[in-house]
């Protein structure tokens, strides 16, 4: 299962003693995701203008989830993701953070996907959608993968199989000949569907 | 190549999971009216950079124009990061239909007037046009933005391909 569900009205949780930094150059924006996180019952909140202001906080403080804009300025949320799977203590080389964007240029796009963040949130981000990332980052059972050319959560957790013509490399995947695909695979969503029971008129 | 994987249960999920906090219906309603609180103040931002962009890059408007594609960039990308005042104006799509422009515009070396002088029209329309635009036409203007881009800088390339 992806546990990525949609939230539920009646689901609770206690964010009251969680550290978030949030970085971003837009003031306003950061203003917008603090009011959010406060009215979420968020107690501390970091707010940073830059990446290199993040760093001093990641360098003296543990950090429960971070937020970031992807392009800033001086140095961008992609390196200072780097920075953090790579170089910051280890209280905070696996904090969950979440990528936020306005637009991802062209020549980012692979920066995006490798960079270690658990997601990318598009702007503008409603308070609705941020609060959601939240409980899929806590509820995920993702490992943590550390290689030479990666670090960061396991981006393979939609389960859609190997990619097609691989063997896989995991235990589960099914190896051999399945015929020629006639369409993309279904996800994990979509097969969970099949087994939900739904109210239909008769 | 060594791959290590780890599972460790994140603090934040530890403390989630404590007594207390409250409930998903109640944050979010909490939260949308704290944002209701800092809608004029944005809207009035949004004007303003609609502002800066008719003033500084719209043909009709600027006396020099600045073939500057990051400010432009920067504009319209702050126009995203405030979009959520003014709801279902679709002025965020628009927007990034800008962005769109001046990233490849830059890579590939090509400022184009015209294209640029319908973005920001656009924007405005959407910004003003209130109850008199429907959806269909909003998204409508927005798609005819897009297509507006492809026909002058063609189709942007695949993630890791060179351009031209």
């Amino acid at each position: 299962m992806s546990g990525h569900r949609s939230l539920l009205d009646t689901d609770k949780a206690n964010l009251e003693r969680v550290n978030f930094l949030v970085v971003d150059d837009n003031p306003m924006f950061l203003d917008i995701i603090a009011s959010s996180i406060t009215s979420f019952g968020v107690r501390n909140i970091f707010k940073c203008g830059s990446a290199r202001e993040a760093k001093v906080i990641l360098q003296k403080t543990t950090m429960d989830f971070v937020i970031t804009e992807a392009q800033m300025p001086e140095e961008d949320g992609y390196s200072l993701i780097r920075w953090i799977r790579r170089d910051s203590s280890d209280a905070n080389r696996q904090v969950p953070v979440v990528l936020v964007t306005g637009h991802t240029r062209q020549s980012m796009v692979l920066q995006g996907r490798d960079c270690g963040a658990h997601f990318t949130v598009a702007k503008p981000v409603t308070p609705k959608v941020l609060l959601e990332r939240i409980f899929w980052v806590a509820r995920e059972s993702r490992g943590f993968i550390e290689c030479e050319s990666y670090c960061g959560p396991d981006r393979r957790y939609k389960r859609l199989g190997p990619p097609f013509g691989t063997d896989g490399r995991r235990a589960e995947d099914v190896k051999g000949e399945l015929g020629v695909p006639v369409e993309a695979n279904l996800s994990q969503e979509e097969i969970d569907s099949f087994m939900v029971p739904a109210k239909v008129a008769i | 190549m060594t791959v290590v994987r780890t599972n460790i249960k994140s603090r934040l999920s530890k403390e989630m999971a404590q007594p207390g906090g409250i409930a998903v219906g109640v944050a979010v309603q909490r939260a949308e009216k704290a944002l209701g609180a800092m809608q004029n103040q944005c809207v009035e931002m949004v004007d303003g950079l609609l502002g800066e962009l008719e003033t500084g890059y719209a043909s009709g408007s600027a006396t020099t124009v600045t073939k500057d594609f990051p400010n432009l960039y920067r504009l319209s990308s702050r126009i995203i990061d405030i979009a959520f005042c003014l709801p279902g104006s679709q002025i965020e799509k628009a927007a990034y239909a800008l962005c769109d422009l001046a990233d490849r515009g830059e890579e590939l070396g090509i400022w184009d007037q015209a294209c640029i002088d319908v973005h920001i029209s656009t924007l405005k329309l959407l910004r003003h046009g209130g109850e008199a635009l429907t959806t269909a036409q909003r998204l409508h203007m927005v798609a005819g933005l897009r297509q507006a881009t492809t026909r002058r800088l063609g189709k942007p390339a695949a993630p890791g391909e060179k351009t031209a």
